[in-house]
């Protein structure tokens, strides 16, 4: 039996709370269960979140309010370090670096690896060997990549390219100290160093676009270029999405390559923001300055993560 | 317990505090005030000290192991441990190890650095009594003082001159060294040709641009910066001169910006694709391994910079200074290795290995220091070695990014009126933080 009690607002008898049936009792139970499971599965990566990125980010910001030498404990400065940044006109080179290097290099290395995956995907002859040696590059420490190039670019003619060049009968060219070339050889070697993981997710997603719809082009007498432009480019949004926007960051996060190569230099030409924040910490010992930089980093890379996301109109899906 | 979005941001406030706080912790564990004992007797010391140096690097290590510590190691007891690190990488090794509370307790560093870290209070102070008792020329002791007090010694000096290929001058009819900075031009110009570069001053192996900028402006008569350290000077006219006597060069094609010696090649003077070049008396040991034929008697001749202002020539001064961390915890065990590698016979020894000139000529003469004719000729004129970087407690901030405003400059990205306006303007910021 059930009782019934007046509503509030229209005054009719509504059904009394009664024992939920055993159904529903285990229902519920198996929804906690998993809840629980679902709490404690995610944990180590919250946590891991909450220590090693969460508490950081913390850190960074309150230390950017902050005067603070390494030496001595840290005092309040309120925004000095923000109007400092914003006179520095060394950052905003580093910052106009970071720009060009992505601007010029993720566009290029996202188009070969598109090519390479597209060749790649299909069934040519060694098409293993030629998967591992275009992603080589990715899984090889940067800093060894970095000393490869180092010998490649290095100004005598005993340095790879500059023999490449004498057997045109070019002279040898300074490639990492003149600070004309210098941050373009550095692109080249961000564009060879980052094809590979673009190209494996691009060969990744090409495994996912339907054959049918190639087939369905084919009857309708498309050519190569007609289905690569209105089927795979379209197919692959999500992908290129993805690859833009870990490009940009990553592009931001650029360190050591710049650390080996060139120190930023020649004459600043190949300063990055990231180079620029270590400077600032550990060369001019200007630690609260290096957070309110590294914040500005922070704050940049969400713009460009949302820019990024409104141009290539990412779905939520993505 | 229900995980609420307040909870979890009161959780990693609470987190940030204490990583923070264990961050900033490492600077008050310093203290400074415990007070240098420098004759400590050798019964009385154990335990170990980490030894910071750029210096002993490759082969040059197996003699800081087996001649310079293995006798000290033995006579006292006191276990020494060797972090080594380039010269390039020494600031931020230094400034990463206070973050992170471990420093070495004795720490070997350049011309110009006493002064920042001793004002940071990273340097311990060393009895002036035991300083002024080695009797060392007045010249070597300049750069190890701040606020009247002694904060590091010379273990050795890398001098740097001019050397030239007297063959090539004299093909060209030049029979004497120059002596102005206007005779200097007008050689470099005349020997410029042929595949041949007149003066090497910027290829990097005799230091960087910032420091040919440095040695040129002492060659017109300035200095970087006043007495007290407080204001730049650097941006003053012979600042402007010295900049500007580079620029002419350049556009004669007398000194050449492009012209770099590749990671472990010979440089452009041992190449003899440049008639003169700055060269270190450190340069030697590269030249006996990679072109001895250099080291032959008259192979090569040497002259000190001239001045621009018809004053006496100029030596640069570089060199490794030796220093105890404030933050030691065995400091006797830290001064009485001082003291070990303050020796005659050792600083002959660690001469022999590293090429570079030790502070006193007070050492046991060996065949290899008679026969290093870069170190002969910089002992021979030390007092003239007056050109030094530094002389502010500022300099550390400042000398990372001075290298890049001088490039700025001798690749015509900016006008030397830009470049000294920089110049003053980074150290005005420096000099305001102190």
């Amino acid at each position: 039996m059930t009782t019934t009690a007046p509503t509030a607002s229209t005054g009719r008898t509504a059904p009394a709370a009664s024992p939920p049936a055993p159904e529903t009792r285990r229902r519920r139970s198996v929804r906690t269960a998993e809840k629980r499971w679902g709490l404690l599965l995610a944990a180590p990566a919250t946590l891991h979140t909450l220590i090693w990125i969460g508490a950081p980010i913390v850190v960074a910001i309150v230390l950017s309010f902050t005067a603070y030498d390494i030496i001595h404990a840290p005092e309040f400065s309120g925004l000095e370090n923000y109007a400092t940044i914003f006179t520095d006109g060394l950052f905003w080179l580093s910052v106009l670096h970071n720009v060009i290097i992505a601007a010029v290099g993720i566009p290029i290395s996202m188009f070969l690896a598109l090519v390479f995956a597209t060749m790649l995907n299909r069934a040519l002859p060694g098409r293993g060997v030629f998967r591992v040696m275009i992603f080589l590059p990715h899984i090889t420490a940067t800093v060894a990549v970095a000393m490869i190039w180092l010998w490649i670019y290095s100004p005598s003619q005993s340095g790879l390219m500059n023999v490449v060049l004498g057997l045109v009968g070019i002279k040898p060219l300074p490639f990492l100290t003149n600070p004309d070339l210098a941050l373009g050889s550095v692109i080249l070697v961000t564009i060879w160093q980052g094809i590979g993981l673009k190209m494996l997710i691009y060969l990744a997603a090409l495994q996912g676009v339907d054959e049918q719809m190639y087939e369905a082009a084919d009857l309708d007498g498309a050519n190569f270029v007609q289905k690569f432009f209105r089927i795979t480019v379209p197919m692959l949004k999500p992908a290129t999405f993805f690859i833009l926007v870990t490009s940009l960051i990553s592009n931001f996060q650029t360190f050591d390559l710049i650390y080996i190569l060139t120190e930023g230099g020649p004459a600043n030409s190949t300063s990055v923001v990231t180079y620029r924040i270590y400077q600032t910490a550990f060369q001019e010992f200007r630690v609260g300055l290096a957070n309110a930089q590294s914040v500005i980093l922070l704050l940049i890379l969400v713009v460009l993560a949302f820019l990024s996301r409104r141009i290539v109109g990412g779905t939520d899906d993505d | 317990m229900s995980l609420t979005r307040r909870t979890l941001l009161a959780a990693s406030g609470a987190g940030a505090v204490a990583v923070g706080g264990a961050a900033c912790g490492s600077g008050g564990a310093m203290d400074p005030s415990v007070p240098l004992d420098i004759d400590v007797a050798d019964a009385d010391l154990s335990g170990s000290i980490a030894l910071l140096t750029p210096d002993f690097v490759g082969d040059d290590r197996a003699v800081l192991d087996d001649d310079v510590i293995a006798p000290f190691a033995k006579r006292t007891g006191v276990d020494v441990s060797v972090d080594q690190v380039d010269w390039n990488k020494l600031n931020e090794k230094i400034s990463t190890g206070i973050a992170g509370g471990i420093i070495a307790d004795v720490i070997m560093t350049g011309v110009g650095w006493t002064q920042p870290f001793a004002e940071k209070g990273i340097f311990a102070e060393i009895p002036a009594d035991f300083i002024e008792g080695l009797g060392y020329d007045e010249s070597v002791l300049v750069s190890t003082r701040y606020d009247g007090r002694y904060y590091s010694l010379p273990q050795a000096l890398d001098l740097r001159f001019i050397g030239f290929h007297p063959e090539l001058l004299e093909k060209r009819g030049i029979d004497s060294p120059p002596e102005s900075l206007d005779e200097l031009a007008q050689a470099a110009e005349e020997l410029t040709g042929d595949g041949v570069v007149g003066l090497d001053f910027l290829s990097g192996s005799a230091g960087s641009a910032r420091q040919a900028f440095v040695f040129l402006l002492y060659a017109f008569g300035g200095t970087m910066f006043s007495d007290d350290g407080m204001a730049p000077r650097l941006h003053e006219e012979p600042g402007r001169l010295a900049l500007q006597w580079m620029l002419d060069c350049m556009d004669t094609g007398a000194i050449d910006y492009s012209i770099q010696a590749a990671e472990g090649q010979p440089s452009p003077f041992q190449q003899k694709t440049a008639a003169m070049s700055l060269v270190s008396t450190g340069n030697w040991p590269t030249w006996q391994t990679m072109t001895p034929d250099l080291c032959e008697k008259g192979a090569v001749g040497t002259f000190l910079l001239p001045s621009g202002v018809d004053a006496d020539p100029v030596m640069f001064q570089g060199g490794t200074f030796i220093s105890i961390s404030s933050l030691s915890k065995n400091k006797d065990a830290a001064a009485a290795f001082m003291k070990h590698m303050l020796d005659p016979d050792i600083l002959g020894k660690a001469s022999a290995a590293t090429g570079k000139v030790p502070p006193t000529p007070d050492i046991p003469e060996t065949d290899g220091i008679r026969s290093n004719l870069l170190m002969t000729f910089g002992l021979d004129n030390l007092p003239y070695a007056g050109a030094t970087e530094g002389g502010s407690a500022a300099y550390m901030e400042v000398r990372g990014n001075l290298d890049g405003i001088v490039e700025t400059c001798l690749t015509g990205r900016a006008t030397v009126d830009q470049t000294l306006a920089d110049m003053k303007k980074l150290c005005d910021g420096a000099i305001s933080r102190i």
